[in-house]
């Protein structure tokens, strides 16, 4: 409908602008979420305003900002951080009822035997989520028998494709490879190359879509898809 | 920086921020810094709520980094997007009102016309095509775009209706593409 598309073309103009009021904007954001062909229209228009920014000096802002930025990123949530680009249906279609607690603990029993449980200093877990926050991998390291342990709740790599997995943060320069992750993949926690146990509080696990035998490259090639941080279980 | 010729760089550390690079992120934080608290500054006289924005502004530039897409826009113009909504939205919350028309009448981007070589062929071009707008619309649409004023502040501003300045905006903002779009 002309009037409609006209009407859509408004309110990316106006929404570039900042003139859109509140409801109006969310209900836009909303629309372009949906609509890539409405997001690019919007980011048209902000391309057009933006040669504007040629008559705005620059400010210098006081020197403790970042600090207090940097400081903020940690709280920023744990699907924040890699989520490079998310291939959302391709999760949807699993439906896995493990809460993520429970895989947690699941796992923290299958790496380390019951009677081993009273020493609980250097066992790390994560959960690797998707979209919709559901979880689909976990993953435990444990210090002292020097091995992570990765297990798929119920997500599988689809036909012709691979996942792999990465290590990410803790100061590497770029995502660092684990290899193909199929069920379950058991990973000398050498591998992680830094085992501290701040760095592996820093690290964060990601799997990736890759062609089968994983990336050609060695860095990710493929959407990430699941993604989670690694955190002491003590 | 000159946000042109290294938009490149700027990608690429976007790009290694989405990775959770924080080494990257402090880099792009330290060359986009000084514009976008220039465009906050400008939507933001209070010192306080200009920096509460910018703060703000890169925890969603960190945060988002991984939907920003170089097709789509250049990575300067993506973060100033981010960095405008954030000040438009403090803004509307601690309703400036007062403060922002006691230095609209003065701002420099009324008057300033007359563009120089120096200037970009793009700026050079949209000046051009504002000129071509009644007096009114460029107003407008410079007072929305550089101070963040509402429909309703623009109204009150220009003593219309609030319904007259959404015609005024829609009507110079078409006319404004088509004039860009036909020099192109």
């Amino acid at each position: 409908m002309a009037s409609a598309d006209n009407e859509d073309r408004d309110d990316a103009a106006e929404y570039a602008l900042g003139t859109l009021g509140p409801a109006d904007r969310d209900a836009f954001e909303a629309r372009m979420a949906r609509d890539p062909t409405l997001a690019a229209e919007a980011a048209a228009w902000q391309e057009r305003l933006a040669a504007l920014h040629a008559e705005t000096g620059p400010a210098e802002p006081p020197a403790h900002l970042l600090a207090n930025i940097l400081r903020r990123l940690d709280d920023a949530a744990p699907n924040n951080v890699v989520m490079l680009k998310r291939s959302a249906d391709l999760w949807r279609r699993a439906t896995i009822a493990v809460s993520a607690i429970a895989a947690v603990l699941l796992i923290a029993v299958a790496v380390r035997a019951p009677w081993q449980q009273t020493e609980q200093k250097g066992l790390y877990v994560a959960v690797l989520q998707g979209q919709g926050a559901q979880a689909a991998y976990v993953a435990a390291v444990d210090v002292k028998s020097r091995m992570m342990v990765v297990r798929s709740l119920g997500a599988h790599a689809p036909d012709a494709h691979s996942y792999e997995l990465w290590a990410l943060g803790a100061g590497r320069a770029a995502p660092q490879p684990l290899g193909v992750v199929e069920a379950v993949a058991r990973v000398p926690s050498e591998q992680l190359g830094r085992t501290s146990d701040t760095a592996l509080s820093d690290t964060t696990l990601a799997i990736s879509l890759e062609p089968v035998g994983g990336s050609p490259t060695g860095a990710p090639t493929g959407p990430v898809l699941f993604t989670g941080k690694l955190l002491p279980a003590n | 920086m000159d946000f042109q010729s290294d938009a490149s760089v700027l990608a690429d550390l976007l790009g290694r921020t989405a990775s959770g690079d924080r080494a990257a992120f402090s880099r792009l934080y330290d060359l986009t810094k000084a514009k976008l608290f220039g465009v906050i500054r400008r939507i933001l006289v209070r010192a306080d709520l200009a920096e509460e924005a910018l703060q703000e502004s890169y925890v969603r530039v960190w945060s988002n980094a991984y939907r920003y897409d170089s097709g789509h826009a250049s990575a300067m113009t993506w973060m100033i997007a981010i960095a405008r909504n954030q000040a438009i939205d403090l803004k509307r919350k601690a309703n400036e009102r007062v403060a922002a028309q006691a230095v609209a009448l003065e701002d420099v981007s009324l008057q300033a016309t007359e563009t120089s070589a120096e200037d970009s062929a793009d700026y050079r071009r949209l000046r051009q095509c504002l000129g071509g707008l009644g007096e009114d619309g460029r107003d407008m649409v410079l007072l929305a775009y550089h101070q963040g004023y509402s429909r309703e502040e623009l109204a009150q501003r220009f003593s219309r209706p609030v319904a007259t300045v959404k015609t005024i905006l829609r009507r110079s903002l078409a006319a404004l593409k088509e004039c860009l779009d036909g020099k192109r």
